[in-house]
């Protein structure tokens, strides 16, 4: 019979304990491997006797660790000690097997039980062997007391069969599992953690699910009593947080579900969930980041509503008050270290002026409460390190994502963000407003930058003096569209500082700022878009330094007059005007005006530029025919033929046969078609660029004497001859190469013409340029000579330049009356009366040299200085032949007469 | 007769002499002297009920120590052996009576029901109750090796003590806190923990034959155990499926054709209806139409579970139903023999609480409409015999009322036509 077995199992099992256990001392004595398989018998068979054989089995798993222990810290070979140790370890594996069969074959019956108490067994094996362990060493770490553990085959077992338990059962049916971890957890802690660590490792998921779970169970029923911590949730707090550094993305997911699954219902498990997540926050740092990052995205529309409703359970049970509630969430907040950002962002996004009233209000206050505590907090006596307050450091990546929210039309969402910047920027030193502020230079919208801008400095700029000039200058070292919306940005602050120059508010000056920073503008010139028009707009606004390195002087030069061209090429009035002025500006820095009259003239005849001016642009060479030249034929060519001297084609180059007039005439009328200066906009680029150029030599009374060598540094193909004196007519034979080709200069280029007019009306400059004059009457002279027409008139376009010539030496004051009238009568006479006019005038300008010494100060209130001929008393030599033309051509220039030969000179 | 009426100091002295399991024998057997008159004749006088619980408390549990001081209470393993002493003596014992007595006094439940603190007003939370391991958690030391005892006596078939246990288990009513405690450990050491004498593959199983054994245990364990997982009762928040072990033994208990000693021996419902089983009856019914209605709801049927497992759970409940209308029916045969005695079979009132039960349930768990249905149909079922037996006693007014608030069913639509 079955049953008489058991009974007999049962005699047979209290028989092998020898006697009452409890007065016993020999029990080592009895082989306990039989008592061992009695006892699983009845484990099977006599469920009334599992505690006792469970009992039983907790007393032969403490011998043997105890003899474990003893043997592996004397390290003797006692043969006896050995023996006893194999016996208990051979019991010790039949428990183990008996047991992790009874949970493989009915998990979730045996399983609780087993874990349970394996658990508790290790609890008290653990701090009762605690000292033990600790003799070996001071201090032993956790991974230490593991390795101690794990190499004692009893203690494995249990820690096997725990997780063997775990193992088998479902997620669900682990409660009591964890329960007992937890407590044993409270009990034992600190010796017991190695085994909490264990089987967190093995199991992260179940483990902190449930632990949360249990945690939850033990604050419904406790968490209410306020002030004192169930020792258990300490515990709940300490294994989390020691799981929290391996296992984060798990308790992330398990406090997430718990969120989202406590706004499905309104029963205590579930309304009990937040206010018990706020203790376990308040009681660990690592728990808290936790918890507030997923807390803060559990909140959505459709959880805020359940939350809601909750809030009034939380406020009457487990505070006391709503404002209790409120305090102690910022608190935890403002101690969080991570996500920030996010509860910045949720508490934005509902406290915008557009949501209900209902969250926004919440919201609004809490941000409000949020931000005061943090402002006090930073304000606090004492030195206030960054990491003092954490929330605010863990924004400090996310700078430009605030700067980003700023730019909302939400007054509010702006002012609480710019509080925050400002505290992080009190906080954590000029970095962060540095950083704000050259984020912020860079957005688009000017009106409302400028605005939030100088609200930030408002408050910043009394511990960050310095925070404009670096921004400045972090914010020019950006390229493209954000560099652009800097400049606007700057622009605009500029202004109002310019318009509230005393007694304002911001202190920190964007002027100074932008005169630290002028090195950054040379290269601002050369970008895309706007960027180079808004620099010189800045430049122009600004008030630059008295004294600015001469390198940089160059390099401002080089760069704003290329632009100056540039922007004459382009439509719009403004920013031809703020071209010339920044080239008037940099002109009145010594150096600047020489290195700008040189490059404004280099431009104006540069082949990119002339057209701006009317100039004839060279006729494009044939390219198929250049190319199709052979340079051997060529040399050929030139072998074959003798070169002669005295031949027209020694003595100058007059072109290649082919390219000339007639071709150059065809190209320009087809050019006209695509010609986008017309006649209208020379005319104003020409004017613009005399104004330029007269404004720039007003700083320095040389400045047209300047201009005029430049003039003819450029013009004239030599150096040789370009003296002031007039040689003897005959030398012009000696010079005719060199004449033709300054006439044909001018002639390409028109400019010139209005250049040397400027030239004489600022005398003496046109003295300096007498050498270009020569050229032009020499080769006047020398065509009139062989003019066939009848009349001057017939040859027209010598005659006009003729006459261009006499009126511009009268202006620079260079011929005196009555040789300064010849323009008007020479329409009237015959080509060879006209050379005979000329010759007498180049006979006057030999005879008298055009130096700058005949010019003295002026009487008149006009600039420039004034030779005065009042009492010049007119040779007859240079008249006489003037006369007889006037006589013989009376009839036509009769009524001229007078006014040219005053009748006392006859 | 000298020891009982008058009692000695002296035997205090000779039990002291003695070690632990011995003295506990010893006490056992004086204690029997000492009862015997009380059990025939005379009500006890409140100084013998003393002395023999001094004797009972210092010798037996050894709760006191000579000077009347509590003492640290026993560990296990001398559990285990008191254990073995109490088995040994209620086994040898002849005098039905007698044992019965001594086992009243042995086993007084104390005056507080539920000793321990415990979270729920009804006595234990309900998530806690089925956790394997803690039945014996939350109980008084004595009511803790009552338990151990009865468990005990189920493994080595000591019918002497399961007969008492059934006495004492109906004196203190069958649904009381100390019977329902006592089902748990009993239930978690048989079903839960499922040892292997209770497996299913063993017919022969000495569970199976309980009833006949032990009739009165069986049945007062029946009523208990329908009580604590039928709880519709709307409190409790989470319902927990009864093992299937549990439900099977329950299933062959009172399935009358599939025990072939129908016509040779009674069967347990006879049983009942003769001599003890009338006054637990209406309990039974009671509990077991809980618990046929309730799993049909929640269904909880797991996906890991097998289809086949599934299949098996559903088939045990449509067997209990079967035997519920059965037993029923049975009634409708006896009522002209004992018609007082029946009169209250099933009450109205019960069945109006479980109901409005039933209704909670289909309020919270709308997704499941063929589980609803399946268990309206059974309601329907049943109320239809027990009216037409005669089962249902009483102002049935209220009941079709609330029958009228459940979701439509056309067979419970057709059954409240009828009868209302």
């Amino acid at each position: 019979m079955q049953s008489q077995s058991v009974l007999v199992d049962l005699r047979n099992f209290l028989n092998g304990l020898s006697g009452s256990p409890s007065t016993s001392k020999n029990k080592t004595e009895v082989d306990s491997t039989e008592v061992v398989k009695t006892a699983t018998n009845l484990l099977k068979n006599f469920p009334a006797a599992r505690e006792a054989v469970l009992f039983y089995f907790c007393q032969v798993i403490d011998d043997s660790i105890k003899l474990h222990l003893t043997q592996s810290q004397a390290q003797n070979d006692n043969p006896a000690a050995k023996k006893r140790l194999a016996d208990k370890e051979d019991a010790v594996a039949l428990i183990h097997e008996a047991l992790s069969s009874l949970i493989k074959w009915n998990p979730k019956g045996w399983a609780p039980i087993i874990s349970t108490w394996s658990l508790r067994l290790l609890g008290q094996m653990s701090s009762y062997h605690a000292s033990h362990l600790q003799l070996g060493r001071t201090d032993r770490g956790l991974n230490d007391t593991l390795q101690v553990w794990l190499a004692c085959p009893a203690t494995r077992m249990l820690i096997d069969l725990t997780t063997q338990s775990l193992e088998d059962l479902n997620q669900s049916e682990t409660g009591a599992c964890i329960n007992a971890l937890l407590e044993t957890s409270v009990e034992h802690s600190p010796h017991f953690d190695w085994v909490v660590a264990h089987i967190g490792g093995c199991f992260p998921h179940t483990v902190v699910t449930r632990i949360l779970a249990c945690g939850l169970q033990d604050f419904i029923l406790y968490g209410t009593e306020s002030g004192n911590i169930s020792p258990k949730l300490n515990s709940v707090v300490g294994i989390l947080a020691h799981l929290s550094f391996s296992h984060a993305t798990n308790i992330q997911k398990a406090v997430l579900d718990l969120f989202l699954t406590s706004c499905t219902d309104m029963t205590e498990q579930h309304t009990a969930v937040v206010p018990y997540l706020l203790q376990l926050s308040s009681l660990s740092q690592d728990l808290l980041d936790i918890i507030v990052e997923q807390g803060v995205k559990a909140i959505n529309p459709d959880t805020i509503p359940s939350f809601t409703q909750q809030a009034t359970i939380w406020t009457s049970k487990y505070f006391s008050g709503r404002e209790a509630l409120v305090n102690l969430m910022v608190q935890q907040v403002v101690r969080c270290r991570q996500g920030g950002l996010a509860i910045v962002n949720v508490l934005l996004q509902y406290g915008a002026r557009l949501q209900a009233t209902f969250p926004r209000e919440v919201a609004s206050e809490f941000l409000e409460m949020l931000l005061n505590e943090a402002a006090q907090l930073v304000q606090a006596s004492g030195r206030v390190m960054p990491s003092d307050v954490p929330f605010l450091q863990s924004l400090q990546p996310h700078v430009s994502n605030l700067c980003q929210m700023l730019l909302t039309h939400d007054s509010w969402q702006q002012g609480s963000v710019l509080r925050l910047l400002t505290l992080m920027a009190l906080l954590q030193g000029p970095a962060v407003s540095n950083h704000v502020i050259t984020l912020l230079l860079q957005k688009k919208d000017p009106l409302k930058i400028v605005s939030l801008i100088r609200s930030y400095l408002k408050s910043v700029q009394g511990l960050h003096s310095q925070v404009v000039n670096t921004s400045v200058h972090e914010a020019l070292t950006f390229q493209g569209r954000n560099l652009e919306n800097t400049l606007l940005n700057v622009l605009q602050l500029v202004k109002l500082e310019q318009v509230e120059e005393i007694g304002a508010e911001v202190k920190c000056k964007f002027q100074s700022a932008l005169n630290a920073n002028l090195d950054f503008f040379p290269g601002l010139f050369f970008q895309d878009g706007q960027i180079p028009h808004l620099a010189v707009k800045l430049l122009n606004s600004i008030r630059l330094p008295d004294v600015i390195h001469p390198r940089l002087v160059a390099k401002l030069s080089y760069s704003s007059v290329p632009h100056f061209f540039t922007v004459l090429s382009m439509r719009g009035e403004g920013n031809k005007k703020e071209a010339q002025k920044i080239l008037a500006t940099l002109s009145s820095y010594p150096n600047g005006q020489a290195l700008i009259l040189r490059l404004l003239m280099q431009g104006v005849f540069s082949e990119e530029w002339k057209p701006l001016f009317g100039a004839e642009t060279q006729p494009q060479k044939n390219p198929k025919a250049s190319s199709s030249t052979s340079l051997l034929m060529q040399n050929r060519n030139f072998c074959s033929s003798v070169t002669l001297p005295q031949r027209h084609s020694s003595v100058f180059h007059a072109g290649i046969i082919g390219n000339g007039i007639r071709n150059r005439h065809l190209a320009n009328i087809k050019a006209e078609n695509s010609n986008d200066c017309n006649a209208e906009e020379v005319r104003s680029h020409t004017n613009l660029l005399l104004d330029t150029l007269s404004q720039c030599c007003s700083y320095n009374p040389g400045g047209m004497t300047q201009l005029s060598l430049l003039l003819v540094e450029i013009v004239s193909p030599d150096v040789m001859f370009n003296g002031l004196i007039w040689p003897d007519e005959e030398f012009t034979k000696v010079t005719v190469e060199r004449d033709l080709h300054v006439r044909r200069f001018v002639q390409d280029n028109v400019i010139v013409w209005d250049l040397l007019n400027l030239l004489a009306q600022n005398r003496p400059a046109l003295c300096y340029c007498s050498v270009l004059l020569r050229a032009l009457l020499a080769t006047l002279l020398s065509h009139w000579a062989n003019c066939q027409e009848r009349q001057a008139k017939d040859s027209r376009d010598s005659l006009e330049m003729t006459c261009k010539l006499i009126e511009l030496m009268a202006t620079g004051q260079l011929l005196p009356p009555p040789l300064s009238y010849l323009s008007e009568i020479i329409c009237h006479v015959s080509p060879h009366e006209v050379h005979v006019l000329l010759k007498d005038v180049w006979a006057f300008m030999r005879d008298n040299v055009p130096t700058p010494a005949l010019f003295g100060a002026n009487e008149r209130p006009s600039p420039g200085l004034w030779r005065d001929l009042s009492d010049f008393k007119m040779d007859p030599r240079y008249t006489e032949r003037l006369r007889l033309i006037m006589l013989a051509n009376i009839a036509s220039v009769g009524h001229l007469y007078p006014r040219f030969l005053a009748p006392d000179q006859d | 007769m000298a020891i009982a009426c008058s009692p000695q100091p002296d035997l205090h002295r000779i039990l002291r002499r003695l070690d632990f399991p011995q003295s506990a024998k010893e006490a056992l057997a004086c204690l029997e002297q000492l009862c015997l008159p009380l059990a025939h004749t005379r009500p006890p006088t409140s100084k013998q009920l003393d002395y023999i619980g001094e004797i009972i408390d210092e010798f037996v549990f050894c709760e006191i120590d000579h000077k009347g001081a509590r003492r640290k209470r026993l560990n296990p393993l001398q559990e285990l052996q008191l254990l073995e002493v109490l088995l040994g003596y209620f086994a040898a014992g002849e005098d039905k009576v007698i044992l019965n007595t001594v086992f009243m006094m042995l086993f007084t439940p104390p005056h507080t029901p539920s000793p321990s603190p415990s979270p729920s007003p009804s006595g234990f939370a309900r998530a806690d109750v089925f956790t394997p391991g803690t039945a014996t958690v939350t109980l008084s030391d004595r009511m803790r090796i009552l338990a151990r005892l009865v468990s005990a006596a189920v493994a080595s078939h000591n019918l002497a003590v399961l007969n008492c246990t059934g006495v004492w288990m109906q004196q203190l009513g069958c649904l009381s806190q100390h019977s329902l405690n006592l089902s748990r450990v009993f239930i978690e050491d048989y079903f839960v923990l499922n040892t292997p004498q209770s497996t299913i593959s063993s017919p022969t199983s000495y569970l199976e034959q309980l009833p006949q054994l032990a009739p009165h245990f069986a049945s007062c364990f029946l009523t208990a155990a329908a009580e604590l997982y039928g709880g519709i009762d709307g409190n409790r928040s989470t319902y927990i499926p009864p093992p299937m072990c549990l439900l099977y033994t329950i299933v062959n208990w009172t399935m009358p054709y599939t025990t072939d000693f129908k016509s040779t021996t009674p069967t347990p419902k006879r049983k009942h209806s003769n001599d003890i089983g009338l006054l637990l009856w209406p309990d039974y019914l009671n509990g077991a139409l809980k618990l046929l209605l309730i799993p049909a709801i929640p269904v909880k049927l797991e996906k890991a579970k097998e289809t086949k497992s599934a299949w098996n759970e559903n088939s045990y409940y449509s067997q209990l139903h079967s035997s519920l209308l059965e037993s029923m029916q049975e009634r409708s045969v006896l009522q002209s023999q004992q018609q007082l005695l029946q009169a209250e079979v099933i009450s109205p009132r019960h069945l109006v609480a479980l109901v409005r039960g039933l209704q909670e349930s289909c309020a919270k768990n709308n997704s499941n409409n063929e589980k609803i249905q399946l268990s309206l149909d059974r309601l329907a079922q049943s109320v239809q015999v027990a009216q037409s037996s005669g089962c249902l006693y009483g102002n049935t007014h209220e009941l079709m009322q609330a029958l009228r608030t459940l979701p439509y069913n056309r067979l419970l639509d057709i059954v409240v036509r009828r009868y209302s």
